[in-house]
């Protein structure tokens, strides 16, 4: 099964995510900060991951850079999910290696088809 | 100067002794040469006199000679016998013997009365029996008494040459006239004399007959007379002298000394070249003029020399007296007792004195101010320049700058003293450091940090301030690049270079330029990181030209907080209003793109609603914060009953959290604003509601308290720190802990009831303990039984 993780602390938006993404066949993996994204993602392997950046502890950017240097989860796709939309975030969103950046409040429709797209090529 | 005018004295007497002793050694000379030059030709002319009248006696003598050897047969009786009888053989006999005794003769003859001759010897059959009788012997004999010395002629016969004739008569007892006797003399014998008596310089000896015939003249030319030669006529008139003349076949000027041949009647000369005579005079007189000329040329050249030094001191003289006429610094001098010498028109016009009124006084009594010691003394010891006071004739005393100095002169002992009225430059200096001290005072009464610094970027000062925040004291600095004292970093953590700093691109673009927000970095002395704010400006000059550049450094930690919390706000504002409605918005995209069964969409809607709430709530805070800090809130004074409102807050919370209310009965009532105290109160306790666990109870008590009435809200939540406490009630403040963060909320709860409490006049607190949870408490005033009041 395929895995995508998603890390937010606010449970709506976890909700949103999930209720989102849940009708297609890949496993959803949830965690509520960063250093639990962190473990569940080192755990679990999955191929793609939707990071939130406000984050207390680890942010998003953090986690981002951990996973993308460590050549073992460094394959993994990211797609950074903020409320930041300033210049110096986006900047520091692309430096951190994240694949993606979706700001809030995004499209939900927005957001599947740039799943669909990542695991679509996975397969290609 | 006086001993200026007194050495050109001296040296124009020296001249004139020169001068006088030039012309006395010239006169002499001259006189030398004049004087011996006469001497000489005296001398030459009288040698030629002398030679003259030797000469002459020599030829007399002859002539006298030869005459008596004629006279001597004449006059013997038995010669005149002879004769009488004409018996002229035996007369021969006679002539031979005369010739005979008388080598030089060359003949001698007899004539008789008449003239004829008959006899002579060496016989010359030719002339016998020819008349005689017209010569000038035979008429000469018969006239003159003794003998006849004839005149030079060429004779007839045999003989050769010019001849002199001697003659005498020869007559009887009774002087009854027989005839003559005649003997010839050649006139070689005389061209013999002149070798005799040598005449220098190629001169000869001349000798003229009674006729002016030259008697040494040449043998192959004829017969001449000289008569025309005054000198010859001179002479032969009985005169004597020495003089200069022609002479004709000779050449040049001859001087000739004349004599008359006494008895003769004849005349000797002796001549020779004036310029041969008189040569040696020309040499010495060449000499003398040489060296008369050489005497010259050293006394011109001396005197021009002189005249030269005159002069020059003649201009000095003037030069100096007309320099200190002009020179605007009084210069005054002393002798040794202090009396002036010298006052020159400057120092007329510095102490308002004429120079007659005060030379011959002395400096204490007129320039000096009194009470002041030994002032040319004093410069002296101190060498160059000395400050001190002087004063005018008015009394008015003035600063002035004195230099002294020793004046050498033999035999005076001089001080001369330039004095300059600084007074103006005093009351320049006072005011410059008057200026400079307000300056000084100014710099360090400013509050921001200013530094200086050159074109260069070296700096020249920096006040107070920036000493205080770089950390380095002015003295340390001043001279050195600013770059190099103090390091600034950029908003990226690198340092900036020289060029790049605010303060040289002032100064390159010559126009004021300021740093933007607040990211530069200055690293103090002791490495603490300031951020900084940098305004530099170019000093340009009145000229134009480039004379630094100044920069006010600020200290923006303040600001830069504030902006910091200001772009923190913005951006929780931000992500605050976006959170809820990437919910609304993404919810209800799902339920128009997607088939949800009921519990999904009843889900989606209960999200969407509570995030409009939530929106609102927001919203709400953010407008009573700004309605705080507009300052146009005014609360109400409203008397209000605590149980009542506490019970509806927590029936709020029927199902979701117990809430316990726990107010006395009897209670008085507050003096509030209910609106207000609504807010405060939801705020409180929602917050112990939200900060705790869900099992745990929230408290809500009230109590009478010195006049005020004290509510707290106590949860059983995890506590704050002392930490956290200090920052708890300030705008947007949200404890770092992910519990905290996990729940969500504004931050401004506590922020707004703080300023509601306040307001009204209470006060806010919290009280807690870590793990254990907090009490927040808050005061209000008790009721006054008076009717409600607004109070403004």
């Amino acid at each position: 099964m395929r895995k995508l993780l998603m890390a937010d602390d606010e449970v709506g938006i976890r909700s949103l995510i999930r209720m989102t993404l849940a009708s297609k066949s890949y496993e959803i993996i949830e965690a509520t900060n960063g250093f639990e994204a962190l473990s569940l993602a080192r755990e679990h392997h999955p191929e793609l991951l939707l990071l939130d950046v406000t984050m207390p502890g680890m942010s998003g950017f953090e986690v981002c850079r951990t996973l993308k240097e460590d050549p073992e989860t460094a394959s993994m796709k990211i797609i950074m999910l903020t409320a930041k939309a300033q210049e110096a975030d986006v900047t520091e969103g692309k430096g951190s290696g994240a694949d993606d950046y979706f700001t809030k409040p995004f499209s939900p429709v927005a957001l599947l088809r740039k799943v669909d797209e990542v695991f679509a090529g996975d397969l290609n | 100067m006086a001993s200026n005018s007194e050495l050109s004295r001296r040296v124009r007497a020296g001249v004139g002794a020169v001068s006088v002793g030039m012309l006395v050694v010239l006169s002499t000379l001259v006189w030398q040469l004049v004087d011996s030059s006469l001497s000489r030709r005296k001398l030459v002319l009288e040698g030629n006199q002398a030679s003259a009248r030797i000469a002459g006696a020599l030829v007399a003598a002859q002539l006298r000679n030869h005459l008596r050897a004629v006279e001597g047969i004449a006059r013997r009786p038995d010669f005149e016998q002879l004769v009488a009888a004409r018996d002229w053989t035996s007369v021969q006999f006679y002539l031979e013997a005369i010739l005979a005794v008388h080598p030089q003769l060359g003949s001698a003859a007899v004539a008789d009365a008449d003239g004829k001759v008959w006899a002579r010897y060496p016989v010359d059959p030719s002339i016998i029996g020819q008349d005689f009788s017209s010569r000038d012997y035979f008429r000469g004999a018969i006239i003159s008494d003794g003998g006849y010395v004839s005149e030079v002629y060429e004779p007839e016969g045999t003989v050769k040459g010019s001849v002199v004739a001697f003659s005498v008569a020869v007559r009887d007892g009774s002087g009854k006239f027989l005839g003559v006797v005649q003997a010839t003399l050649s006139v070689e014998t005389f061209r013999l004399l002149g070798t005799e008596t040598e005449v220098p310089n190629g001169g000869s000896i001349q000798i003229f007959d009674r006729a002016g015939h030259s008697v040494r003249q040449p043998v192959n030319e004829p017969l001449r007379s000289h008569l025309s030669n005054s000198l010859v006529k001179k002479a032969l008139a009985g005169f004597s002298g020495v003089e200069e003349s022609r002479m004709p076949g000779l050449d040049g000027i001859r001087l000739v000394a004349y004599v008359q041949v006494p008895e003769v009647g004849w005349a000797v000369m002796v001549e020779q070249s004036k310029s041969e005579a008189l040569r040696p005079i020309a040499a010495l007189r060449g000499r003398l003029a040489g060296a008369g000329a050489l005497v010259l040329l050293v006394a011109i050249i001396t005197t021009g020399i002189v005249i030269r030094l005159i002069r020059k001191l003649d201009n000095e003289r003037t030069s100096s007296a007309a320099v200190l006429a002009s020179a605007l610094d009084a210069v005054v001098s002393i002798d040794h007792e202090g009396r002036i010498t010298e006052f020159n028109p400057a120092a007329e016009r510095m102490f308002g004195y004429r120079t007659k009124e005060v030379i011959g006084k002395t400096v204490a009594e007129t320039i000096i101010p009194t009470g002041l010691p030994n002032l040319h003394g004093e410069g002296l010891n101190k060498g160059s320049l000395a400050e001190t006071t002087a004063r005018r004739s008015d009394g008015r005393e003035f600063p002035v700058e004195v230099s002294v100095s020793k004046v050498d002169l033999p035999g005076t002992e001089s001080l001369l003293g330039v004095i300059r009225d600084i007074g103006e430059r005093k009351k320049a200096e006072e005011e410059l450091n008057e200026r400079e001290s307000y300056k000084s005072a100014l710099l360090a009464s400013i509050a921001e940090s200013v530094v200086t610094t050159d074109p260069d970027g070296h700096i020249t000062s920096i006040n107070p301030a920036m000493e205080t925040l770089g950390g380095w004291a002015e003295a340390e600095v001043v001279g050195r690049l600013y770059a190099d004292v103090y390091s600034i970093y950029d908003h990226s953590g690198r340092p900036v270079p020289l060029e790049k700093r605010v303060l040289s691109r002032a100064i390159k673009t010559r126009q004021r330029v300021a740093s933007n927000g607040f990211d530069l970095m200055l690293i103090t002395r002791d490495g603490r990181r300031v951020p900084i704010a940098i305004t530099a400006s170019p000093i340009i000059g009145n000229d134009g030209g480039m004379l630094g550049g100044v920069d006010i450094v600020r200290d923006v930690s303040a600001d830069r907080e504030v902006d910091q919390m200001k772009s923190a706000l913005v951006s929780t504002v931000s992500h605050e209003l976006r959170t809820p409605l990437t919910m609304i918005q993404g919810f209800s995209e799902l339920l128009l793109t997607r088939k949800f069964d009921a519990k999904q969409s009843a889900e989606a809607l209960q999200q969407i609603n509570a995030s409009s709430e939530r929106l609102g709530r927001l919203i709400d805070d953010l407008l009573s914060v700004s309605r705080i800090e507009s300052g146009k809130l005014a609360p109400r004074k409203e008397e209000l009953n605590l149980s009542e409102l506490i019970g509806e807050i927590a029936a709020q919370y029927v199902g979701v959290r117990t809430v316990r209310a726990d107010i006395p009965r009897g209670l008085p009532s507050v003096t509030a604003d209910r609106d207000m105290l609504v807010q405060i109160l939801t705020n409180l306790v929602s917050n112990a509601v939200k900060y705790s666990p869900e099992a745990a109870p929230v408290e809500v008590t009230a109590a009478p308290n010195n006049g005020n009435i004290e509510i707290s809200v106590t949860d059983r939540g995890f506590g704050i720190t002392d930490q956290e406490m200090n920052n708890l009630f300030e705008k947007f403040y949200r404890v770092d802990r992910p519990e905290v963060q996990k729940v969500g909320g504004t931050g401004l709860g506590l922020f707004i009831s703080r300023s509601l409490v306040e307001m009204q006049g209470g006060q806010i607190w919290v009280t807690s303990s870590a793990g254990k949870g907090s009490t927040f408490s808050f005061s209000l005033p008790v009721a006054s039984h008076t009717a409600k009041e607004k109070v403004g």
